[in-house]
């Protein structure tokens, strides 16, 4: 119902720990001829003949690890707390798993978004509608892994629910495969494989972080 | 309002914290519920105000069957464990943003009840700067604003100085006078014998009323 400062406020400084090892990726990543047609976060075929597909991808596993670990199970945190002395007033209602959604959403563009800004100020974009999907692409796939993480958190198994989309992320960049369909076309269209396959993953994980949220006892 | 337990049972990871506990109580009547901690007290409130999945088993209140993380109907004052409130906001704030959610705020009694625990002065601070006892007085305000019928506090002494414990006393007397049904839950029995009219005593989830 309300908003705990205190508690947002008292993590900042850890927050900022944690990402300082993500800063010198990215650091490294645009000291290293950062990719000009590609957003950092989003997978992408090699480059180069003999380059490892995974090497390749580092920055975009990277972008889903620290963003998926920077929100220190915030929204999470969110969705399950019940005080009860609204929850008595409230009973658990679909705002707060609404509100829950869009703080997914809006963490997962906060973290994007500097990033986005910061190619186009370093780099001599050479396609920025590709930049532009890629980005999109990136910030969608946070959203789902975030929401998938929830799911293992609510139903018990809290490294089940990071391991899911971390074998999804590690898929999409190395399984030549599964990058294929993922970053193709849908046949006769010009829509992004991404765009079904994410919006599936999107309706099944919403679905079940919604069954969850409302058969979890307020303990 | 009549508030029954119908063979309530519940288990959270192979262990029963309630087990089939039966129990009906009244209106106008105050019951006691002690036992040591961990004997299913708290979760006993958690059933009737619907927060808990009964394994099996279900309550009551008037004979309809509350649901399971449903907003009730019924007016329930409920103290679980600590108070979670808005330590940016005043006193005044945090009761007048929980009263909004029923859009039912009584100012006049409101007003009453902190008077009564001493905090009509500190209805202007912020939550932060409040101490355990006074955050605990606010708890207690929060449940009995807005004229509720049901009553369930756990713990509610806790952090209390002898005046606020017979303050609490003397409003709780007055409560039971107007009808309400009340349940106080604590481990310490001596502390509230002095108001109950009827004791319960929880055991490793299982239930017995004195009497």
């Amino acid at each position: 119902m309300r908003p705990s400062s205190s508690h947002t406020f008292h993590a900042l400084p850890y927050h900022a720990v944690l990402l300082i090892p993500y800063l010198f990726v990215l650091a490294w990543y645009f000291n290293h001829e950062p990719d000009t047609g590609t957003f950092l976060g989003m997978f992408r075929a090699p480059r180069f003949a003999g380059e490892s597909m995974l090497a390749d991808n580092s920055t975009a596993l990277s972008f889903m690890v620290f963003g998926t670990a920077l929100a220190l199970e915030r929204p999470t945190e969110y969705l399950r707390r019940a005080d009860p002395m609204s929850a008595i007033r409230m009973g658990r209602d679909r705002r707060r798993l609404l509100r829950y959604g869009a703080i997914v959403v809006a963490y997962s563009a906060a973290f994007t978004l500097p990033q986005l800004a910061a190619t186009f100020l370093l780099v001599k974009v050479d396609d920025m509608g590709a930049m532009l999907a890629g980005a999109c692409c990136a910030w969608w796939s946070l959203s789902v892994a975030l929401t998938v993480t929830n799911i293992g958190c609510m139903a018990g198994n809290r490294a089940a629910g990071y391991l899911v989309p971390l074998l999804m992320a590690a898929a999409c960049a190395g399984i030549p495969g599964v990058q294929r369909m993922f970053l193709g076309v849908v046949p006769g269209t010009q829509v992004p494989c991404w765009v079904p396959a994410l919006a599936l993953l999107t309706c099944i994980s919403a679905a079940i972080n919604a069954a969850l949220y409302h058969h979890l006892d307020i303990i | 309002m009549n508030v029954r337990i119908h063979a309530l049972t519940k288990v959270i990871r192979r262990k029963t914290v309630l087990d089939r506990v039966e129990a009906e109580f009244e209106p106008g009547v105050i019951y006691g519920v002690t036992g040591a901690n961990g004997s299913g007290k708290t979760m006993l409130l958690r059933a009737i105000c619907g927060f808990i999945r009964p394994t099996s088993g279900y309550v009551s209140i008037d004979d309809r069957p509350v649901e399971f993380n449903r907003r009730l109907p019924e007016r329930i004052g409920i103290i679980i464990e600590t108070p979670g409130f808005a330590n940016h906001r005043t006193a005044w704030q945090n009761l007048t943003d929980l009263a909004e959610i029923n859009g039912d705020f009584d100012e006049a009694e409101t007003i009453r009840l902190l008077t009564l625990f001493e905090l009509v002065e500190h209805r202007d601070d912020k939550v932060r700067s409040f101490s355990m006892g006074m955050r605990q007085k606010l708890a207690i305000v929060q449940a009995l604003m807005e004229h509720q019928r049901i009553i369930l506090l756990d713990e509610p002494t806790n952090g209390l100085d002898r005046y606020a414990v017979h303050a609490f006393m003397e409003e709780m007397r007055r409560q039971r006078e107007q009808g309400r049904t009340i349940l106080i839950a604590s481990h310490h029995e001596m502390e509230i014998t002095e108001i109950v009219d009827r004791m319960c005593v929880m055991d490793q989830g299982r239930l017995t009323m004195d009497g």
